[in-house]
């Protein structure tokens, strides 16, 4: 379980805020998504959580620890990062990069090898096609499988996931969520995914956090927030896929 | 504590007994042009005949007066053939002394009690600064001694050694005394300074009474009629210690006392610098007409006209086995400035990049020592060590080489991309493990290429080696600059273009394949 207390981040000695008073708990398991458009604090948020950005007050816990008692390179090889845009060592294999935090942890290199072969299937890329190519030599959405997998190498229990689909074509995006939703049922990760985009919080979620300005709007599960929305910025957001929904569900019923 | 120093200065003496040069060697030393060459040469193979000493000769060609005696008194030299007049006013920043015998004695007794040098007997030559002209200019204007020219002097170009502007016994004595003011005097090398008078792209120069193109080219000497340049007889100068051990030398040298008078060092010179024979030949011919009596040496034998008309190929020919000396030396010089550039570059573009703050300071300080002279920088580290030779030599390269390393493992590191940066952080990687794993291999590229245009600089720098006697393919162009030796010249700088060239290309090939891996 993660829990977020009351957390509040300024870059600017308190001029102004980035994230302002978010508290929220995510349950094992569970997948959130931190939804809203950009500048609304939800990339900062996630970042706070593996200390890739410090909080400036509140408190973040990891299984009831405060992650800022733990080691910080322990926490972040402890949980799974994939990064928005491509954050794949351009100098490194597919396999390497994979393989890059079980080195980091000293595994020996059978174990490495065998563990990247395992995830390139688990993100289905031919490992015996594909593990020794390097990054620049794949598509876009090659490229962000395996984000996904070097994400999942060592098996954490925790994923966050930074609008790692954003650059993709709607096609491969389709196709990925699907494969994040099938490994998750597999894997029983807890998962906190960044996005702007409303359909892919709706396929993806369990919940959905809606944060704008710095704020958390709303939490609750997709046909919560469609019903009722909490704030008028929440429903001005929703307002469109609302309408859609209600168009096909007229169709259908 | 003083327990502990004692037996550590005992070990030091002891390594020092041990690493000294062997006390059989005589190290021989000159300055930078023909006739001290031709002296340097002509000692040696007198102490090389007559005695059982070994003679070493790396020290030939320093690049002036000031690190000749530096040298000597450091004992880094045991040996060169210096002018009573440079000694007496450079050295001992004496005026006012006339008269060769009391100049000699003067300059003598000071070295003795100073130094602990002795002044050999006078080899006979007084090679004086002499102002020359071209014949036709002093025929049609009646110039015969320096005072005719005052008059004229505001139409004329001068073309001066830098020596010979810097010296008080130079330009700015002479102006003074003379009230001579030139239109222009231009700082020359002293090889090229006879043609640009021939050629007339100057109309007055520095020469030396002794130099033989002054013959040859058709120059008049004026007259010295305000007695200004003092006298400048060559004699052998000698540490003290090394005669004391070795008395043999002086006998071995004495022969040379009084037997080369102007015209026949005119000759000696005229031989090697327009004729192109080559020193040791020179001397060895002098030394054999001595021995039969024969008296005068004969530059127009007819193997020494062959030896000049031959040219390039002759030339190459001739010096091939130094020539791969020169070239595995130069090779050696430049690799080891490199290694150490790049041993302490590198880590220093780490630093700066870590230390953001820091960059403008050390570029600056990197930038700075981008802009010594380079002959400068080398004097002065040998002030500064104290020692002839490759220290300097390298560490005035690691110096210069330093900029484009420092400069491109910054830039390198700073151009990988946040996102990278970032993905290396939330992984989990510690600072070092995201410098050794990401940053660097990154930057590797760029770093390479600084390596690169530092080492491209580094065999163009290390020619100037030689005026420290850390020799190099610098010798051959040096020499040849002092003879006005074109194919000399050659020899020197074309083998060190094509190692730049070459070298810049292996390592581009490497930074290639670093691209694409």
């Amino acid at each position: 379980m993660i829990v977020l207390r009351h957390v509040v981040k300024s870059f600017d000695n308190l001029h102004s805020f980035a994230v302002q008073d978010v508290s929220l708990e995510i349950q094992g398991g569970e997948t959130v998504v931190l939804l809203g458009s950009s500048g609304c604090g939800k990339t900062t948020t996630l970042k706070m959580i593996n200390r890739l950005i410090e909080l400036t007050s509140g408190q973040i816990e990891i299984d009831g620890r405060n992650i800022s008692d733990i080691p910080l390179l322990q926490l972040r090889r402890s949980i799974g990062y994939v990064f928005q845009g491509i954050g794949l060592f351009p100098h490194m294999t597919v396999e390497e990069n994979v393989a890059i935090v079980p080195r980091l942890l000293r595994w020996s290199r059978q174990q490495r090898r065998q563990r990247a072969h395992e995830l390139l299937e688990l993100v289905e890329l031919e490992p015996g096609q594909f593990a020794h190519r390097y990054p620049r030599h794949l598509s876009g959405g090659q490229q962000q499988r395996v984000g996904v997998a070097r994400a999942l190498a060592t098996d954490p229990a925790y994923l966050l996931m930074d609008e790692p689909f954003g650059a993709l074509d709607a096609l491969t995006r389709d196709t990925l969520q699907k494969e994040i939703l099938a490994i998750k049922k597999r894997l029983q990760k807890t998962i906190i995914f960044v996005t702007h985009d409303i359909f892919e919080a709706l396929t993806l979620a369990d919940r959905i956090a809606v944060m704008h300005e710095g704020r958390l709007q709303q939490v609750g599960t997709g046909s919560e927030i469609l019903k009722q929305p909490a704030t008028p910025f929440v429903s001005e957001l929703f307002a469109k896929p609302a309408q859609q929904l209600a168009v096909l569900s007229e169709e259908q019923g | 504590m003083r327990h502990l120093l004692r037996p550590l200065a005992l070990l030091l003496l002891v390594v020092n007994v041990v690493t000294a040069q062997p006390a059989d060697t005589v190290r021989i030393g000159t300055k930078n042009f023909t006739e001290q060459e031709i002296l340097g040469e002509l000692v040696a193979q007198l102490l090389e005949t007559y005695t059982d000493l070994t003679v070493d000769r790396s020290r030939f060609g320093l690049g002036g007066t000031g690190l000749c005696h530096t040298a000597l008194i450091q004992d880094e030299l045991d040996l060169y053939v210096e002018y009573t007049g440079t000694a007496l006013l450079d050295i001992l920043g004496h005026h006012g002394l006339a008269g060769s015998d009391d100049v000699f004695q003067a300059v003598a007794q000071a070295y003795r009690d100073r130094f602990d040098v002795e002044w050999l007997p006078p080899i006979g030559f007084n090679s004086t600064y002499a102002i020359a002209v071209r014949s036709d200019d002093a025929k049609q204007h009646g110039w015969t001694r320096i005072s005719d020219l005052k008059d004229a002097a505001t139409h004329l170009r001068a073309g001066f050694t830098s020596e010979f502007m810097e010296r008080p016994d130079g330009y700015p004595g002479l102006s003074r005394r003379y009230e001579l003011r030139f239109q222009e005097a231009f700082d020359m090398d002293p090889g090229l300074m006879y043609q640009a008078l021939a050629e007339k792209q100057v109309d007055v120069i520095c020469a030396f009474s002794t130099d033989g193109r002054v013959a040859a080219y058709n120059f008049t000497i004026l007259k010295d009629d305000q007695s200004f340049f003092p006298p400048y007889d060559a004699a052998p100068v000698v540490r003290g210690r090394l005669l004391d051990q070795h008395p043999e030398i002086r006998t071995a040298l004495a022969p040379l006392a009084g037997t080369i008078d102007d015209q026949t060092m005119q000759q000696l010179s005229y031989a090697v610098t327009e004729r192109g024979v080559a020193v040791p030949d020179v001397v060895r011919q002098w030394i054999e007409s001595r021995r039969t009596g024969a008296g005068r040496v004969s530059p127009s034998a007819p193997s020494i006209e062959r030896a000049k008309s031959n040219g390039f190929r002759a030339m190459l020919y001739r010096h091939r086995h130094a020539l791969v000396r020169k070239t595995i030396e130069h090779l050696d010089l430049t690799g080891r400035a490199m290694l150490i550039a790049i041993c302490l570059g590198v880590p220093l573009g780490v630093v700066i990049h870590r230390y953001r703050s820091s960059s403008p300071f050390v570029l600056g300080v990197a930038e700075i020592m981008q802009t010594i002279p380079s002959l400068a920088m080398l004097a002065f580290l040998f002030a500064v060590y104290g020692i002839l030779g490759t220290t300097p030599a390298v560490t005035a390269l690691v110096l210069y080489a330093l900029l484009p390393i420092v400069l491109n493992t910054f830039t390198g590191l700073k151009e990988v991309r946040p996102q990278v940066i970032e993905a290396a952080d939330g992984v989990g990687m510690s600072s070092w493990q995201r410098l050794w794993m990401v940053e660097l291999p990154l930057a590797l590229p760029v770093i390479v290429a600084g390596i690169r245009t530092a080492t491209v600089w580094t065999v163009g720098i290390a020619t100037l080696s030689t005026y420290i006697g850390a020799g190099g393919l610098g010798d051959f162009i040096s020499r040849g600059l002092a003879r006005n030796d074109t194919n000399l010249t050659l020899l020197g700088a074309v083998p060190a273009a094509i190692m730049a060239v070459m070298l810049s290309l292996l390592i581009r090939t490497i930074e290639r394949w670093l691209r694409g891996a």
